[in-house]
């Protein structure tokens, strides 16, 4: 019974000495295995299998119990320290000044017990928290969570509760304590959602929210900031946006030999047709419904793009960057400018022919929140003479973007190895077994050499500044600008054929999941150059 | 070295390091437990197809010979390669890793990245004493995992990585 309540003291969490959770732990621990197999306890119920249930219900009682004895945390100099596992071991350290956020969670059931769940969260985009002690006395939890924030406070230089830590990937920590109380009323699954203030005006259906209440909420005290718009879109362009949007595109690409076809009937249908031939199931009356089926394809495409994007605002307030889009439901989103990981710039073959591109902006997720719509961005539709005024407004220093390195030569052969292969191995296995048809598959392989071409040739990157930029794709043309700053981690990958080629490729890992940015096919040197150039400070 | 770890560290922390070769013993069982299981389930099939009544050509359980055959192999000669394969390196500003046997992969963790460190031991890693060490940054795909090093190394590395995180960095 070490952790038995004995008031908020200062001294209740005491350094250097591991403890252990709440004897009610394996509770907790329990009901949520309990949760997850239902189920199964019910059919098992249903036939009437009582000592089955019983056998589980023991097997996960010790399971949860050894689980329980086996966990402990201790506060350290200048660590969290938790260590859990019953088979395979685990020790986390989490040092202080890498700690975001604080909460308590309490569910009916922990506030019917007098117990809290501590979580910690530090910047990055896991889902669960980086340390999540269910359950610890309340009492316990409170003296922790105030220990853990000044102790951040201390390494981090900073008096507790004055300003988002160093990360800022969530709440101020002036706002962690607010949100205490309220998740603990809330008792919210997400408790940490419980706390967000007021959400996005778009309301929960926007997710893509990121209300940062440090910053967001005096501007909005003292009335709404000064906005400066950096994109408006027109009726027209959000219904292009639809129109050329890859969906619209696939059905397109299906149906231009029909549409083609059709050029040439309405004469042909004038002069040779039979009028009783226009029986419903007539091949022609179907010709005739095709483009049709397309034109209203299209309409709707335009249309959800309408309902989604209307009205949509890029703007800029004070440093946060704001979206505002939507028809029927206004959607809000705001992204501080600094959180801004990543820039896509996308140029679809169809809207690269029209003149147009999209952008994506990736930002770091906010703690605890770890909606992926919160953490991206995009622009639906951009006139392409207008992307790079935009990139500048969204990554200061990147604009224009700058002439691209093309890789060796023998990265061509690898692209269009890389494809060709596949292609004729699939058509092969096509051509063996629907014989004598099946040969015309053979067919996909000259195309995907083409496409093998049209790769090597949007192959491309550029180190400039402070920003690495790379571009590949050839149906839908991808640059990717991202600020060096914020890459977390670099690698260069080489398989064996690359390496036979003398090549490589460069991931970067940056916060806020998503599509890792990648130079591909780069020459070894190159490849190891950038890694080095985009990890060192 | 710009910034040092702290004083009294066993061993030369700089220059590439291998692995403990005692990670050869936890990859070799874990080979041999994968190929174990398939050689089982095999041999399984090969019984329920004959229950089913089904005239297979060869005397019961000859099938699963070539995969035993084959299990075995990887288990011998795969955690070598793999072993001999690895690198790892406290450099200067960034942690190194080179490792991979048909996809050779070097990646580089800036320390002032890293978030939190883990130490893991699975049962065999514990009976021979080793650990793997994980080094969280704040972007999920970073790959920072360091398998086969002695308990004691492993608490040596995440207290000379955590002194060297200096001030992060906004995300």
């Amino acid at each position: 019974m070490q952790s038995e309540p004995r008031g908020p003291a200062p001294g209740l969490v005491e350094p250097g000495r591991p403890r252990r959770l709440h004897p009610l732990t394996p509770v907790f621990l329990a009901v949520r295995e309990g949760r997850r197999l239902w189920p199964l306890a019910l059919l098992a119920l249903a036939q009437r299998r009582l000592w089955l249930i019983a056998l589980a219900a023991l097997v996960v009682l010790v399971a949860t119990v050894l689980q329980w004895l086996r966990r402990s945390y201790v506060v350290e100099a200048d660590a969290l320290r938790v260590e859990q596992g019953v088979f395979a071991r685990q020790l986390r350290v989490v040092p202080f000044d890498r700690i975001q956020q604080v909460d308590l969670v309490r569910k009916p059931l922990h506030r019917l017990l007098g117990v809290a769940t501590l979580r910690v969260e530090t910047a990055g985009g896991a889902s669960a928290s980086e340390v999540d002690l269910d359950v610890i006395a309340l009492a316990e939890a409170e003296s922790l969570r105030a220990a853990l924030l000044r102790a951040r406070a201390a390494t981090t230089g900073e008096a507790p509760g004055t300003r988002p830590p160093r990360g800022t990937k969530g709440e101020a920590p002036g706002s962690t304590k607010d949100q205490a109380p309220r998740s603990a009323e809330g008792g919210a699954p997400g408790g940490a959602e419980g706390g967000a203030p007021g959400g996005a005006e778009g309301g929960a259906a926007s997710g893509a929210g990121v209300p940062l209440p440090g910053t967001v909420g005096p501007a909005e005290v003292a009335g709404r900031p000064l906005e400066r718009d950096l994109v408006r879109l027109s009726l027209g362009e959000v219904a292009l946006a639809g129109i050329t949007s890859a969906r619209a595109a696939a059905v397109l690409a299906v149906l231009s030999p029909v549409f083609q076809l059709l050029d040439q009937a309405p004469g042909w249908v004038l002069d040779r047709v039979d009028p009783e031939a226009l029986a419903p199931s007539s091949p022609l009356v179907v010709a005739a419904l095709v483009p049709l089926a397309v034109l209203v394809w299209l309409g709707l495409a335009a249309a959800s793009s309408i309902v989604t994007h209307a009205g949509f605002v890029l703007a800029r307030s004070d440093d946060n960057l704001v979206v505002r889009r939507g028809l029927l439901e206004r959607r809000e989103a705001v992204v501080p400018l600094v959180r801004v990981q990543v820039v896509r710039i996308e140029e679809s073959l169809l809207r690269r022919g029209l003149g147009f591109a999209s952008v994506r902006i990736q930002s770091a997720g906010a703690a605890g929140r770890s909606d992926d719509r919160a953490s991206r961005l995009a622009v639906p539709i951009l006139r392409a003479d207008r992307v790079n005024q935009v990139l500048g407004e969204l990554l200061p220093g990147a604009a224009p973007v700058p002439l691209l390195l093309a890789p060796p030569p023998t990265a061509r052969r690898r692209a269009i190895v890389r494809r060709v292969v596949p292609a004729l191995v699939a058509a092969l296995a096509v051509a063996v077994v629907l014989r004598p048809w099946g040969l015309l598959a053979l067919a996909a392989v000259p195309l995907a050499a083409l496409a093998g071409e049209a790769a090597y040739r949007n192959l491309g990157h550029a180190r400039r500044a402070g920003f690495l930029t790379a571009r590949q794709g050839a149906l839908l043309r991808t640059t990717t600008v991202i600020p060096v700053a914020k890459a977390q981690s670099a690698r260069v990958h080489a398989s064996l054929f690359q390496r036979r080629a003398g090549l490589a490729t460069l991931y970067v890992d940056v916060a806020g999941g998503g599509t890792m940015p990648k130079v591909t096919d780069e020459s070894g040197a190159t490849a190891e150059a950038l890694l080095a150039s985009v990890v060192s400070r | 070295m710009a910034l040092a770890g702290p004083s009294g560290d066993p061993g030369d922390p700089t220059g590439a390091r291998c692995l403990d070769r005692r990670v050869l013993t936890v990859w070799t069982v874990q080979e041999a437990i994968g190929s174990a299981v398939l050689v089982v389930l095999v041999v399984a099939a090969d019984v329920g197809a004959r229950a089913t009544g089904l005239d297979l050509p060869w005397p019961v359980g000859v099938a699963a010979v070539p995969f035993a055959v084959l299990g075995g192999l990887t288990s011998w000669r795969v955690p070598l390669a793999r072993y001999r394969s690895w690198r790892y390196e406290t450099a200067e500003n960034a942690l190194e890793l080179r490792h991979g046997i048909v996809e050779r992969v070097h990646s580089a963790i800036p320390y002032y990245r890293v978030q939190y460190i883990d130490i893991v031991q699975g049962p065999v890693e514990r009976a021979v004493g080793l650990a793997t060490l994980k080094v969280h940054t704040a972007a999920a795909s970073s790959d920072s995992t360091i398998p086969g090093i002695p308990v004691g190394e492993a608490e040596t590395l995440r207290r000379q990585i955590l002194a060297r995180t200096g001030a992060g960095d906004a995300v």
